[in-house]
């Protein structure tokens, strides 16, 4: 019974692991594409089907493992440079890898995956093989690899853990006529790990003397394996008994436990080691106060040579050391989503009782009580942030996968288009950025279908014949702006004013600036697509967009310029959760402002005229504001103080003020959404719960300004 | 495969140029030691041309060095012509034997192995 848990558990870890490694996979198929001959590219292409392969046979996903072995078998090849990396190749790879996802799911009870698709991408993979029976071998291979289960390149087990060796290695002079090549000992030698090779030449004589057949040269390594020491003396076995031969352990992974940290030997510590320079002649360099290696070449201890491998040395071990510690600190854990939003919701939770502990502790007058509850504060204050932080995700991931779209669509639609980013590491809530990925997918597929021109347009219009899409992501305050642009046609007005009058969604005879104009982009049901393709314009239209955004408290903004693209931006807040908020009062009513639209509060002294209309305007400080009375407008009874406060807000670049009894202070407030009977209301946004346990109501300045002055 | 070691000499100037192609290894190590001897002890300013190496290994990196090493003895100059082709750098990078500077004192600066950009995987 325990052992099939184990297994289960197994299973859904090799389905969350295959699946990061199918998009990191997808992500360096495209970056191939750009760049054919990066061979760490290949490599990690490779490595991915391999373990894709490999994990799959162990979880009895047999079917995945021998398909991925066909993937696996032809970028063993273009790793060895046998099959070039082209367009086709890349293409097959990139269809088999959305088969494996087919399969994948599939074995999760999706859809069964198509057989004859695989048996297509296996055969169009095969035909790509160099004559001369890879191919068949491909087949026989597959059983024995499977039954092996060992790694198709690299000799010898792992041994585990990594260490570092120093390796000097001498051949015969008469190494060249016993038919061994020293170079492909050295290479055998850089498969086992990560290998400097330098070549020692100082007992090579002049042309004069030197017999032409003989080998002078002599070699440092150092070598980073897991191999073990016996894999390395394997190279040498044929020539270990003509050779000179030491082989010394120089760095093992618990030795960065102690205070040496990434720091490594000193430059003379190791020519000493390496019997390069006497201790002696070391002591005496030592005295003058100049570099080591310059001293040591200067008095003619050692040749520059010898220095330079010695630092090589040096170096090697030392980024070895460093990326083993970098692994060690960025060692992470997977929880699942649920138990995080639940850590979410617990903080909110804590975050509300201190602010009702702070109340209390306000109104007892307790200094010890009040002491206490400081440290609760900045603990919790604390405690929110690294919270918040877990949650937050860099947007990155996100435009990744858009990078296959972007690619496909422009193949279907027969044009030209690269996308570019910037801003990948700004980070989002996860949940923001999840829920971001259709609105943005239908931009992008906007952007592509109307807003691109075809490659020969383009280039009549004395445009590059690639369009491009630019995504960018930058922080700005308590919002993260998104903007997808791209150089295409732009919009014109004029054709979405006729349009909109056609479908009477505006009078033909209103003035309308443009940006007026592009709004109508967002009204419900408006499309200008003229004929409906497959990618966009099938009814779901921008509006759908619109609604996406403001679910997420945001807002979205189109300009363009018609010849020269068009520009979608999105603001959205930065965390769906906990927001700094400005807590107000009407009556007995309390209300919250988010912080971030907040500028400034003011007294409204002297009661200006109370006729009708809602709109009245203040003077603060020689800047005529019109401000919102929020008792009027949520219809609040009783009568109003003679001293009231305005808060002034900024919305879309204008200051509104909003009046209000009394401005409390500022306060974190942990969103809560309202039932669905609350969805119609606009003006609110969601509600908090109160240190003293009453409700306060969350306003959405931006949508109560919009109603207040269109109601 | 066959090979050239073409042996211009520019008596005038005391200027030689050697350019060698197709096929130079070890069997051909005698040989290439010969033209290697005459170029270097009849110029003073020695260009070699390894454009057309489509394969070798190390004697050919030995004698060349060699042949550095003699020339800086009798203050005379070596240096390499044109690109490295695929299969010097092959060898070079296998070899180890690429460098930042110089591996005697005297030639830090005109070693024949001295790369322009650091390695990308190293």
């Amino acid at each position: 019974m325990e052992e099939d848990q184990g297994l289960e558990r197994g299973k859904s870890v090799f389905f969350e692991e295959a699946g990061e490694l199918l998009a990191e996979l997808e992500d360096a198929l495209l970056e191939l594409e750009d760049a054919p001959d990066d061979q760490e590219l290949i490599g990690s292409v490779f490595r991915a089907m391999h373990t894709i392969k490999g994990s799959g046979a162990m979880f009895g996903f047999d079917e995945v493992s021998s398909f991925t072995h066909e993937v696996e078998t032809v970028f063993d090849l273009v790793r060895a440079g046998a099959i070039p990396v082209t367009k086709n190749l890349i293409d097959l790879t990139l269809a088999a890898r959305d088969q494996i996802m087919a399969m994948l799911d599939a074995s999760r009870g999706g859809e069964p995956a198509d057989d004859e698709r695989a048996e297509e991408i296996t055969g169009a993979l095969r035909m790509l093989l160099p004559r001369g029976g890879v191919g068949d071998e491909a087949d026989t291979g597959r059983v024995a690899g499977a039954d092996k289960g060992a790694p198709l390149s690299g000799a010898g087990e792992d041994v585990g853990e990594e260490s570092s060796y120093r390796i000097r290695f001498r051949p015969e002079p008469e190494i060249f006529s016993t038919g061994s090549n020293p170079l492909h000992l050295l290479n055998e030698l850089s498969e086992l790990g990560e290998c400097r090779i330098i070549a020692q030449t100082d007992a090579l004589p002049t042309i004069h003397e030197i017999d032409p057949e003989a080998c002078y040269i002599y070699w440092d390594i150092v070598l980073t394996t897991s191999k073990g020491i016996n894999a390395i003396r394997d190279v040498f076995i044929f020539v270990e008994d003509t050779s000179e031969l030491h082989i010394e352990v120089i760095d093992k992974p618990d030795a960065t436990d102690d205070e040496t940290e990434t720091e490594y030997k000193r430059l003379g510590e190791i020519l000493v080691e390496r019997g390069d320079v006497k201790p002696k002649d070391l002591e005496r360099a030592l005295e003058s106060q100049k570099r080591i290696g310059e001293v040591l070449v200067e008095q003619e201890l050692v040749n520059p040579a010898k220095i330079r491998s010695a630092l090589e040395e040096q170096r090697h071990v030392r980024t070895v050391r460093k990326k083993r510690k970098a692994k060690e600190t960025l060692s992470s854990i997977r929880v699942a989503s649920p138990k995080l939003d639940q850590l979410v919701n617990l903080v909110g939770e804590l975050v509300t009782v201190q602010a009702r502990l702070s109340q209390v502790a306000v109104s007892r007058n307790d200094p010890q009580l009040i002491f206490l509850d400081e440290e609760v504060e900045r603990l919790t204050s604390e405690l929110r942030g690294n919270t918040m932080s877990i949650r937050m995700l860099p947007i990155g991931t996100t435009f990744s996968k858009f990078r296959r779209l972007v690619r496909d669509l422009a193949r279907d639609l027969a044009k030209e288009v690269t996308m570019t980013t910037e801003g990948a590491e700004t980070e989002l809530d996860k949940t923001v950025i999840e829920k971001l990925n259709d609105p943005l997918v239908h931009l992008i597929r906007n952007s592509i279908d109307h807003g691109i021109e075809p490659p020969d347009v383009r280039e009549a219009a004395g445009k590059p014949r690639e369009g491009t899409v630019h995504l960018s992501a930058v922080h700005s305050g308590a919002h993260v702006l998104i903007r997808i642009s791209d150089d295409g046609a732009g919009i014109d007005p004029e054709v979405i004013r006729a349009k909109a009058v056609e479908k009477g969604l505006i009078s033909p005879d209103i003035e309308m600036s443009d940006k007026e104009i592009f709004s109508v982009l967002f009204a419900p049901g408006f499309s200008t697509a003229r004929t409906v393709s497959n990618v966009s314009g099938r009814g779901v239209g921008m509006d759908v967009v619109k609604t996406n955004v403001e679910s997420l408290r945001g807002s979205i903004d189109l300009t363009s310029e018609k010849g020269k693209g068009t520009t979608v931006t999105l603001k959205l807040p930065l965390t769906l959760a906990i927001i700094e908020g400005l807590l107000a009062r009407i009556g007995d009513e309390h209300y919250v402002l988010p912080l971030s639209t907040v500028e400034e509060c003011v007294e409204l002294v002297s009661r200006e005229s109370d006729g009708s209309g809602r709109r009245r305007l203040a003077n603060i400080r020689g800047e005529i504001i019109p401000y919102i009375h929020l008792r009027e407008q949520f219809h609040i009874g009783g009568e109003r103080p003679d001293i009231e406060q305005i808060v002034v807000t900024r919305v879309d670049g204008d200051r509104i003020g909003l009046v209000v009894d009394e401005v409390i202070g500022e306060q974190q407030t942990v969103i809560k959404t309202m039932g669905k009977l609350c969805n119609g209301l606009k003006e609110i946004s969601g509600a908090t719960i109160l240190g003293d346990g009453t409700v306060a109501l969350i306003l959405d300045v931006p949508n109560m300004i919009h109603s207040a002055m269109t109601g | 495969m066959p090979h050239t070691m073409d042996l211009q000499n520019n008596g005038d100037e005391n200027t030689g140029r050697l350019v060698l192609t197709g096929e130079i290894t070890i069997s051909d190590a005698r040989e290439l030691k010969e033209v290697l001897l005459k170029a270097i002890d009849t110029a003073d300013d020695l260009r070699v041309n390894m454009e057309g190496v489509m394969e070798t290994d190390l004697s050919l990196l030995q004698l060349l060095c060699a042949t550095h090493r003699a020339a800086l003895r009798q203050g005379k100059q070596v240096k390499v012509e044109g690109k490295y082709p695929a299969a010097i750098t092959r060898v070079v990078t296998d070899a180890g034997y690429f460098r930042r500077e110089g591996c005697v004192a005297e030639a830090r600066e005109s070693c024949l192995w001295i790369r322009q950009e650091e390695d990308k995987d190293g």
